[in-house]
């Protein structure tokens, strides 16, 4: 049964028509525009992160929850580009991902309250009111339960320490696979070959490198301590994932 | 179990945890584990669930939300070992 009510699933819906008919047609290009061109940013094998992306999204069924390590503040805006085209968003919008910053970052003033409504953001504060986040674990379930796509950052945060911080890893990733029937986790591991540690933005003319890989975590516990262990399963596959990374680099 | 007993255990237990571990010297059942001990949200659910080990007992999701306080820990495990 949905615990979300039904006030709150009006706004979710709203918020969503809001980003599919504005958002995707006119945010989305600019913000990609800034990216591109402003910032000389590029993601290395784009075509074949897109297909590998396509390749992954085909074999999940159910649920699907994007978990990146994070060391920016626009992550989630690279995730988006690296997993699709504009063009694909705008005719599957469920590929615009919904997703979860930080509201004191983006609650500043109307115009970044706006990007992020229209960005599909549901605002959270960290280690904030219980009850609402508790609104937005439930607002999360929701929407994973009607197949939309949703980015976390496990982490909860920018990583202090430049690499994936195991340590200041939340649960809340593993509570949302674990409420969401036959949930399926997209570890994306995303990194620029310049960026040592967190910055707001990343250097102009950054080259970024994304790496996908499928999970189903899954625990035998119940309650929070199947939420643990189902975060500990995502932490260990991001963390493979940094390892190969700099095994690479 | 007397309550004196439980705070000391639940002392115990979150220390590990505590990034104001200077504060663990003046420790009042009205302190905040996440204000005042300076106890990452995430790392509260280690130690509800160290709690859980520790006293052989089972706390809900919900009832692990409501866990602010030392003395609010103290009054749960009393509770359900009761």
């Amino acid at each position: 049964m949905d615990a979300l009510p039904a006030r709150h699933r009006r706004t979710l819906e709203t918020q969503q028509l809001c980003a599919h008919s504005v958002g995707i047609w006119l945010l989305w290009p600019a913000a990609l525009a800034w990216l591109k061109y402003v910032r000389g940013y590029r993601i290395r094998d784009l075509t074949q992160v897109r297909r590998r992306f396509q390749k992954l999204l085909a074999e999940t069924s159910g649920p699907l929850l994007l978990c990146c390590n994070h060391l920016t503040w626009i992550d989630s805006m690279l995730v988006q580009w690296a997993l699709v085209s504009s063009a694909t968003a705008s005719r599957s919008t469920r590929l615009f991902v919904w997703n979860l910053p930080e509201k004191k970052n983006f609650n500043q003033n109307v115009g970044l309250r706006t990007i992020c409504y229209l960005g599909k953001c549901l605002p959270i504060t960290r280690g904030g009111d219980r009850e609402q986040q508790r609104l937005v674990l439930d607002k999360v379930r929701h929407l994973l339960e009607r197949r939309e796509l949703v980015l976390a950052f496990p982490e909860g945060g920018r990583s202090r320490t430049g690499r994936f911080d195991a340590d200041r890893v939340t649960y809340g990733v593993g509570r949302f696979v674990h409420d969401a029937p036959d949930c399926s986790v997209l570890c994306i591991y995303l990194r620029g070959d310049g960026q040592e540690r967190m910055s707001v933005l990343p250097p102009k003319g950054e080259t970024f490198s994304v790496d996908l890989r499928l999970v189903q975590p899954r625990s035998r516990s119940r309650g929070l301590r199947a939420h643990r262990d189902i975060a500990r399963q995502i932490v260990a596959t991001l963390s493979e994932m940094e390892q190969d990374y700099f095994d690479r680099r | 179990m007397d309550r004196q007993a439980v705070q000391e255990e639940i002392i115990r237990i979150a220390t590990p945890f505590v990034k104001a571990p200077a504060m663990l010297t003046s420790v009042t059942e009205s302190t905040s584990l996440i204000d005042d001990l300076k106890v990452n949200s995430a790392r509260l659910v280690d130690i509800v669930l160290a709690f859980e080990d520790s006293f052989d007992i089972e706390i809900e999701d919900d009832e692990a939300d409501k866990i602010k306080t030392i003395g609010q820990a103290i009054d749960m495990v009393l509770t359900k070992v009761n």
